[in-house]
């Protein structure tokens, strides 16, 4: 009996110390971040001029009446810039008159907008005398870099 | 490339009327440049452009950035004139 109160001692004892000699296992780790893609309406398209046209005319949505490449002296001359995509853009419109190999600046027009999808500006040139006849060009740039350039002649 | 009246045989476009517009969500600016040429003060553009010399604070203030002194601007220099 004393043997058996002894051994049931030193078993304990041996589970005790085992116990307390054990790690316990990590916990498991926490799941990868899984991406998220944005929904389309959220994506984020950068700014880009769809298309430039001419007119002499323009509708309450800024848009050309009748796009036109050849003009009267006493037109207002509009270019319509269209384009796609948000965020800050700088549009700019720098009007010229060319007479053989020689050219001088009319107008340098500038718009600083905050754009949330297609848009549309416009640029508008007149000349209370009449513009010269002649030919002409409007270079567009966005954010400082040309994006389009459009010929005209005003006969 | 001239800018403005070239002064030889090409016509003069200094009075040139110009505007912009858009159905963009916000306008922060909109502006014409305009190069700087010799007897210009900022109250002879102000009523070029404006019709009122007194008007000339209004381009002061859009180019702050580059005309610290209202009385001194240079041929050359390009501003804006707030449309």
């Amino acid at each position: 009996m004393k043997l058996m109160s002894r051994l049931s001692l030193v078993t304990a004892a041996s589970i005790a110390l085992a116990a307390c000699g054990k790690k316990e296992a990590p916990p498991p780790p926490p799941p990868a971040p899984v991406a998220v893609a944005p929904a389309p309406d959220q994506v984020k398209v950068p700014v880009s001029v769809k298309q430039v046209v001419l007119a002499n005319q323009i509708g309450v949505d800024k848009k050309a009446v009748a796009p036109m490449t050849s003009f009267a002296p006493a037109d207002t001359i509009h270019a319509v810039v269209e384009t796609i995509g948000s965020g800050d853009a700088s549009v700019k419109a720098v009007w010229t008159f060319h007479k053989g190999d020689k050219s001088v600046q009319v107008n340098e027009t500038v718009q600083e907008l905050k754009l949330a999808g297609p848009t549309t500006s416009e640029f508008h040139i007149s000349k209370p005398g009449g513009w010269p006849a002649g030919d002409y060009r409007v270079e567009v740039f966005l954010n400082g870099a040309s994006v389009d350039a459009q010929k005209f002649a005003v006969k | 490339m001239s800018n403005g009246n070239s002064g030889n045989d090409m016509p003069d476009f200094s009075d040139v009327v110009s505007g912009a517009s858009s159905t963009a969500a916000k306008t922060e600016a909109t502006f014409k440049v305009y190069t700087i040429v010799s007897g210009d003060s900022l109250s002879k553009i102000a009523k070029r452009e404006y019709g009122n010399a007194s008007d000339w604070q209004k381009i002061f203030e859009a180019n702050k950035d580059q005309i610290k002194d209202p009385n001194k601007i240079f041929p050359g220099q390009k501003i804006r004139i707030p449309l």
